[in-house]
């Protein structure tokens, strides 16, 4: 389990960064937290003539807030979301995910950026990513594009990542304040990547649902929205009921993978169930206004 | 100190701060010189034809010194065999293991070529360029494949695809069927396990200045390594030296010769330059050993009152490719065959135990070979059985098991069990639980909707394996059964100790040299332990079968009392008073009984007899001794119980709690014991929920990495509990039993029957009919019963 041969550079800036990723002779890689990387490297089920090692571009490891957004560098690694107040104060569900993620050894290694490239169908981020509706600013040495999660996670299916190109940044809106939010995700054990995963946002008013988010991981290639989910709860009357039905409509919109851990009929049923989980606790964390 | 640092005290580890400092000598660390590294090219089908090997490219890849196959390495080294005698009528059919394929392939991970190189990324570089042309054969994939008639044969040569098949009948059992009040027939399959040490294995061989070969091995057995180098190498045994250093665990897996091996000593001698391997985890997986996989049908014919009359046992294992040595694949079902009435009184018996080739990894032993899959068998069986006639499993227990009474006790298996106590481990185990309120827990959280669940599994162990084990099935014609210990005293009356057991994690050099400390009144600090070195240790076939107490342990003790014994001699000569009045002082010093008048260092006792100073007439000058024991097996009996939860909704099982009560006999060192108990619950909740490897329909592993073979991690097991009881063994040096692999077994058992008993009032009591048991698997089987949630 050693790699084939490969070129390395660590540039100390961006635009070396995207100068060595455009004038590689074939395909350059990011060499992010390398906790994804890496190992296929060492299988050899990745060959790139080139890495590009971004770690020596410190100013890149950075969450910084603005009114409504936070903006997530792309050398921000998983272990800064974990117990940092301000992210437990506006994006609690961040904290909560990170908490699931790998073993401390990978959280501080890893990067939410590297995440969202490698795309595990199942994995935290890209779950966070699509929720949040992210917004993520991809660049190169011809420009520079912005993308949403939705969009740019169906289509790169994991490991594949645009060659020559940089996730420089992310930025994830602030849920309304008073908006109930719930995560979670069922495995086999603690920090294992998730066989399935399901996150809501549920805001409440006059005692009906003005907003809902359903997001799902583990069950298509990549993580993503159940926007008819969504729409179906919007005015209704928050109750069990409600959770139930919505979960009963999840399964037959899914078209989950078969494979070691569990089999598309599981996933079904799993995901259904953990439907209905998130959304019960969104709707106990959700302030309730105009009542 | 002194004798409170003999048998019984919770020393420390003395080998921890080694471990935990990082100041060991495992073999990936190590160099020497004009060192080589080897990777090895693995057959990537399950079943083909060898058709031919092209390494002309990979020889003249950079830093390629040579390119091995099959044709030059086999011809260097014969195959591996395993032979034995005294079968009677058991059909015992072993194979060539060649130590690379030649001619065929048989399972993926075998090997077809090594490629020596200047490191270990310039070989893997090279080893793809090696062109290994196939012509796939039809893979046999299960047991059931491989029993079939019309089954492909794994092996020509052979007239079909058994390995092993043994039978036994004892008492009345057709009989005991027909009047049975009540019959209970299980089948069950157990899932494919491996050891998965976290130090996978690796060779390191070179020639020493004398041209000796040297091989380290990460090994469980360096003298059984050593004796077969010399033999399938043609080489004399005094100019081969095995070391097993630093062994990262080994779990049965490491007591085994492997191919791997015998090709780096091969490569050394030729290329007479240092070659090392390194196995990663996927070869470990693809190539190391399995265990365990195996389909059983279980039955128990009852009374009325739920005494067990008779079992009819069969044992289908699923062996893989080849004939290991010097255990094989017909360990794990015959062990399990010939352990299947576990600590319960039973008179009628009928056992069948097979073992086939199929085109996977050879399947051999591993921590606990045959009673986990007992374990489950028996104590589901039981569970079942409670079940149907209204018991509870505490009660059925008690109709049934065994009491320290009842010892030595002979079994329709023809082994004899020497001592004992599960029914007192059961009631102590109940109470080390709580066992009533526990099942006041289970029905109020059943009142609030949560399923908990209480499994019992009771259990024997065996343990050291002796002659009166192994003989009667010749399996001891291919390992030393004696285990030796070398006691020596120096000048300053330090001592050294060395052994031919290898400890791997198990603590020996402290719980040896507490043995030692317990005969001499010294500190477990005055002794240097040694082991793993053929030059150095005296001949013994190594740590296995959790008989290194017993026989390792009972030959230190012998050395070190032939060696009192002697100092008392010559202490009683310095001191002018005769030997029944000479006593080792809780300091460890020699005095006249009572402790009046002058008293000597062991120092002084040692200089005395070594410069012959000061000998008393007759007396051979020198302070040390050899001893070995040929050990009888003692037998370890334990009750454990598991607490889980089981979510119906997802399927998901947490163990909640674990209990044990164990008798191992006097225990040398509570806290080592219990270490190993803790260890090997672990693995045996692993094994019960996570672990299993997983052949696709063409035979290829897809459970190579760590990632798709599920290990137990810290945050899925709850602290242990423990108690003790100490039955002597009759048969042992100061009554020790061995106790290694217990921890092991027991979960294989007690989850299974709490998921059960979870589910009970959901869907009534249904088995836990193939493990591992996961999330899905509980899922099918409550919508199978009808339950919707
Ligand atoms: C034992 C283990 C357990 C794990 N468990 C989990 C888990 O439970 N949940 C989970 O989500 N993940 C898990 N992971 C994966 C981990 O989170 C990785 O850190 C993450 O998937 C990738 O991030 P990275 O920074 O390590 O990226 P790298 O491994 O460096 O790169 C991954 C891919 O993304 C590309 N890339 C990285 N950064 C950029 C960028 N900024 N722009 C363009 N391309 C880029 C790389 O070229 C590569 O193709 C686990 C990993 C391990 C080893």
């Amino acid at each position: 389990m050693k790699p084939p041969p490969f070129e390395y550079c660590r540039p100390d800036s961006i635009d070396e960064a995207l100068e060595a990723l455009a004038d590689a002779s074939e395909d350059a890689r990011v060499l992010a937290g390398g906790q994804s990387l890496v190992p296929l490297l060492n299988v050899r089920q990745v060959r790139p003539a080139r890495l590009v090692d971004i770690n020596a571009l410190v100013a890149e490891r950075y969450l910084t807030y603005t009114d409504d957004a936070l903006a997530i560098g792309c050398l921000a690694r998983h272990v800064d979301f974990e117990d940092n107040p301000e992210i437990n104060a506006r994006l609690p569900i961040l904290g909560e995910a990170v908490k699931e993620l790998a073993s401390p050894a990978v959280r501080n290694r890893g990067t939410f950026c590297g995440s969202l490239c490698h795309n595990d169908p199942a994995a935290e981020w890209p779950l966070m990513a699509v929720l949040l509706d992210a917004r993520l600013h991809v660049q190169s040495a011809s420009g520079v594009r912005q993308e949403t999660a939705g969009g740019w996670l169906a289509d790169r299916h994991s490991p594949a990542v645009a060659p020559r190109e940089l996730l420089r940044r992310v930025e994830i809106g602030v849920p309304p304040p008073g908006a109930g939010w719930s995560f979670t995700e069922f495995n086999r054990r603690p920090g294992d990547v998730a066989i399935v995963s399901a996150a809501a946002l549920l805001t409440i008013e006059g005692g009906r649902v003005a907003s809902a988010r359903l997001a799902l991981g583990g069950v298509d290639r990549s993580a993503r929205r159940l926007h008819q989910v969504e729409r179906l709860l919007e005015g209704e009357t928050p109750s069990e009921a409600l959770w139930s039905a919505a979960a009963g409509e999840v399964p037959a919109l899914l078209e989950p993978p078969t494979d070691l851990q569990a089999t598309a009929g599981f996933r079904r049923h799993l995901a259904a169930q953990l439907t209905r989980r998130v959304f019960a606790e969104a709707e106990a964390r959700a302030t309730r206004k105009g009542t | 100190m002194g004798i409170t640092q003999g048998m019984g005290a919770r020393v420390q580890r003395v080998e921890d701060e080694r471990y935990l400092t990082g100041r060991t000598h495992f073999i990936d660390a190590m160099a020497l010189p004009r060192m080589l590294t080897v990777a090895f090219v693995r057959g990537g089908e399950a079943h083909a034809r060898l058709l031919g090997i092209g390494v002309q490219t990979a020889a003249a890849c950079p830093g390629v010194s040579h390119v091995m196959t099959g044709e030059e390495a086999n011809a260097l080294c014969q195959p591996i065999r395993a032979d034995r005698t005294r079968l009677g009528r058991t059909h015992y059919a072993p194979t060539d293991y060649p130590v690379m394929a030649s001619g065929v392939i048989r399972h993926v991970g075998e090997i077809v070529a090594a490629v020596v190189a200047d490191d270990r990324y310039l070989a893997e570089d090279a080893a793809e360029q090696v062109r290994v042309d196939v012509e796939p054969l039809p893979p046999v994939l299960s047991v059931d494949q491989a029993l079939a008639p019309d089954a492909p044969l794994v092996h020509g040569t052979l007239g079909d695809n058994r390995h092993y098949h043994g039978r036994l009948e004892n008492g009345e059992v057709d009989a005991a069927f027909e009047s049975a009040h009540r019959v209970v027939r299980t089948q069950l399959r157990s899932n494919r396990h491996c050891a998965s040490p976290m130090e996978t294995r690796a060779v390191l061989a070179h020639l020493d200045a004398d041209g000796r070969l040297v091989v380290y091995t990460s090994s469980q057995m360096p003298h059984m390594v050593r004796t077969k180098l010399a033999d399938l190498l043609g080489l004399p045994e005094r100019n081969i030296r095995v070391v097993a250093p630093d062994v990262g665990g080994g779990f049965g897996l490491k007591c085994h010769v492997f191919p791997e091996e015998l090709i780096l000593a091969a490569l050394a001698l030729k290329l007479e330059r240092p070659v090392k391997w390194i196995e990663d985890r996927r070869e470990n997986y693809m190539a190391g050993f399995h265990a365990k996989e195996e389909c059983i049908e279980f039955a128990l014919a009852l009374g009325e009152d739920g005494t067990i009359e008779a079992i009819d046992a069969a044992f289908h294992a699923d062996g893989g490719a080849y004939t290991s040595f010097p255990f094989t694949p017909s360990s794990e079902p015959s062990m399990a065959a010939a352990t299947c009435t576990g600590p319960y009184r039973v008179r009628n018996l009928r056992t069948e135990a097979i073992a086939a080739y199929t085109n996977k990894s050879t399947l051999s032993v591993c921590r606990g070979v045959g009673l986990p899959i007992v374990n489950y068998a028996l104590e589901h069986s039981i569970d079942r059985a409670a079940a149907e006639l209204g018991l509870d499993p505490a009660e059925m227990r008690r109709r049934n098991l065994l009491r320290s009474e009842d010892f030595p006790y002979g079994t329709p298996n023809f082994t004899l069990y020497d001592s004992g106590s599960p029914l007192e481990s059961l009631e102590q185990a109940l109470e080390l639980m709580d066992y009533e309120n526990l099942r006041k827990e289970q029905a109020a959280a059943l009142a609030e909707g949560r399923h908990l669940g209480i499994g019992i599994a009771s259990m024997i162990e065996t343990t050291t394996y002796g002659q009166d084990v192994l003989a009667p099935f010749g399996k001891s014609d291919n390992v030393a059964l004696h285990e030796s210990a070398a006691l020596r005293v120096a000048p300053d009356g330090g001592i050294t100790l060395s052994v031919g057991t290898h400890s791997h994690g198990q603590g020996h050099a402290t719980t040896f040299a507490q043995l030692v400390a317990g005969v001499l009144g010294c500190d477990v600090g005055d002794i240097r332990f040694v082991q793993g070195d053929t030059d150095t240790t005296p001949y013994g076939s190594g740590t296995w079968g959790s008989r290194s107490a017993v026989a390792g342990g009972g030959a230190v003790l012998k050395a070190a009392r032939q060696v009192r014994d002697k100092a008392m001699q010559v202490a009683a000569h310095l001191l002018q008073i005769p030997v029944a009045e000479v006593e080792i002082t809780n300091d460890g010093r020699f005095a006249r009984k009572g402790g009046e008048g002058p008293s000597l260092e062991r120092g002084e006792v040692a200089r005395a007899a070594l410069y012959e100073t000061n000998l008393p007439l007759g007396l051979d000058a020198g302070l040390e001794a050899t001893a070995s024991v040929s050990p009888r097996s003692p037998y370890t009996t334990a009750t454990h119980i598991a607490f889980v939860q089981v979510d119906p909704a997802t399927g998901k099982v947490d163990v909640l709690r674990y209990g044990v009560s164990e008798d191992c006999g006097p225990m040398i060192n509570p806290t080592v014991v219990e270490g190993q108990i803790a260890g090997g619950v672990v693995q045996g909740i692993g094994s019960a929920l996570l672990e299993h490897h997983i052949y696709d329909d063409q035979g290829q592993l897809a459970t190579a990495s760590m990632m798709d073979y599920r290990l137990p991690t810290a945050p899925l097991v709850p602290r242990i509990e423990m108690a003790h009881l100490e039955t002597p063994s009759p048969h042992s040096e100061d009554g020790l039993k061995g106790m290694g692999e217990g921890g092991a077994v027991g979960p294989m058992g007690a989850v299974p029957n709490a998921v059960s008993d979870a589910l009970k009032p959901l869907i009534g009591w249904q088995p836990i009919s193939e493990l591992p048991i996961t999330p899905e698997r509980v899922h099918d089987l409550l919508r199978r019963h009808g339950w919707r949630g």
